[in-house]
């Protein structure tokens, strides 16, 4: 899907130091360095070296690239391929032989954390109830769900006034008629 | 994904093509021809032949064996061999070169220096 | 190819020290730490919250914690990996997602 006209490609040996920005596909063959904007792809041949922040919708890398790569689509290093520096792209393969070194960033990557070895493995507490005070007082945790209501613990004088909400507190209405 | 080959038809035989989208701001040195559809500031310096085509802008000092100027240059050129201006392009600034063409259509404004060199049989 | 010489089952939770030779198939939960000498294998159901050190290591599903392998680390297309990788050679599948650092040996030519 090359684009004849108007595709860029820096020969292998073409040296360009300084900041490249471009809306097209580029292909190096030669030597960037600096900066490296593009709003296509850039692929980096097997000739080509890259030692620049580059910031692209997609790479490709078959030659050496030192330095940052930021991608909207994806980033692929090839078989010859070799990187040093950070990758951020949703996307990123490296294919067996590539040799990569850096961080990659793919964005949010959901992982259940598990425990590590070490730290004590504690019983979760027990849910407690939507309060149940009178019956706590007794010392004795109640299995809370489904308790929730009349925990009139027997005996025991003061007995707190209940949380609100608790059910346990009846109103009566009365009408009277005159 | 994406295709990886990317040999396209090279203009005029040349293997480095700057495309119109392309701004370059910095230096570029190599030993190929060059062909320039897009923008490059600070300074060219080649063994072989540039090629500014009628998109491109350049504002930088050149220096190479050959150039060819279709678009704008804003800078001093020096070449080695032959500095030819072609037909609607824009150059402003000092050109030195042994031969010099200027078409009917280019605008041109500087000194011109061509200088005698005694290369080989001249 | 070694024997499988474990099988960590879809509803086993291993939870410590996981050692030993041989290769291992993770289709359940392993916490903790991993020495293994030769492959583990991580199912897609499979999920390991563990530092590894390994000589293969082929994920497919689930896994947190950093790795050094002797050999190749392969993150699959399925896989969903969190954690500092250290391997001569490693593999990350289109579709594999990935947060973490990755170190391989880089041979750079000497005028960078």
């Amino acid at each position: 899907m090359a684009t004849l006209d108007g595709s860029t490609i820096i020969g292998e040996s073409i040296l360009i130091n300084g900041s490249l920005n471009g809306d097209e596909d580029l292909t190096v063959r030669g030597r960037v360095e600096g900066t490296l904007t593009l709003t296509k792809t850039l692929v980096v041949e097997q000739s080509g070296i890259v030692k620049a922040e580059v910031q692209v919708r997609n790479c490709v890398i078959a030659g050496v690239v030192v330095g940052n790569v930021t991608a909207t689509e994806s980033v692929e290093i090839t078989k010859e391929g070799r990187m040093v520096g950070d990758i951020g792209a949703p996307r990123v393969i490296i294919v067996d032989g590539a040799s990569f070194r850096g961080r990659i960033d793919m964005g949010e990557v959901d992982v259940g954390r598990g425990e590590r070895i070490g730290r004590p493995i504690a019983r979760p507490a027990p849910r407690p109830a939507l309060r149940a005070p009178a019956a706590a007082k007794g010392g004795k945790k109640e299995e809370a769900k489904g308790k929730a209501e009349e925990k009139a613990a027997p005996g025991k004088p003061p007995a707190p006034p209940p949380a609100v909400g608790m059910g346990a507190v009846k109103r009566k209405v009365v009408v009277r008629r005159k | 994904m994406a295709a990886i080959e990317k040999t396209s038809a090279p203009r005029s035989g040349a293997n480095t093509v700057i495309g119109s989208s392309i701004v370059i701001d910095g230096e570029i040195s190599g030993d190929e021809d060059l062909v320039i559809q897009g923008t490059v500031k600070g300074k060219i310096s080649l063994k072989e032949s540039l090629y500014v085509e009628s998109s491109g802008v350049i504002e930088a000092d050149i220096e190479t064996a050959n150039v060819e100027v279709s678009g704008q240059v804003t800078g001093n050129i020096a070449a080695t061999d032959k500095v030819e201006l072609k037909t609607d392009c824009k150059v402003v600034g000092d050109i030195r070169a042994p031969r010099i063409l200027i078409a009917d259509g280019a605008m041109f404004k500087g000194n011109v220096d061509m200088e005698v060199r005694e290369s080989k049989g001249k | 190819m070694a024997q499988t010489s474990g099988l960590i089952g879809r509803d086993t939770v291993v939870k410590g020290n996981l050692s030993g030779s041989g290769d291992v198939v993770v289709r359940g939960r392993v916490e903790g730490t991993v020495s293994l000498r030769d492959q583990l294998t991580i199912e897609p159901e499979g999920k390991v919250y563990a530092d590894v050190e390994i000589e293969n290591l082929d994920v497919h599903g689930e896994m947190s914690g950093d790795i050094r392998a002797g050999d190749k680390v392969v993150i699959a297309a399925t896989a969903k990996v969190v954690g500092d990788i250290k391997a001569p050679r490693v593999v990350i599948q289109d579709g594999a997602r990935f947060k973490g650092s990755i170190e391989m040996e880089v041979k750079l030519p000497e005028d960078i």
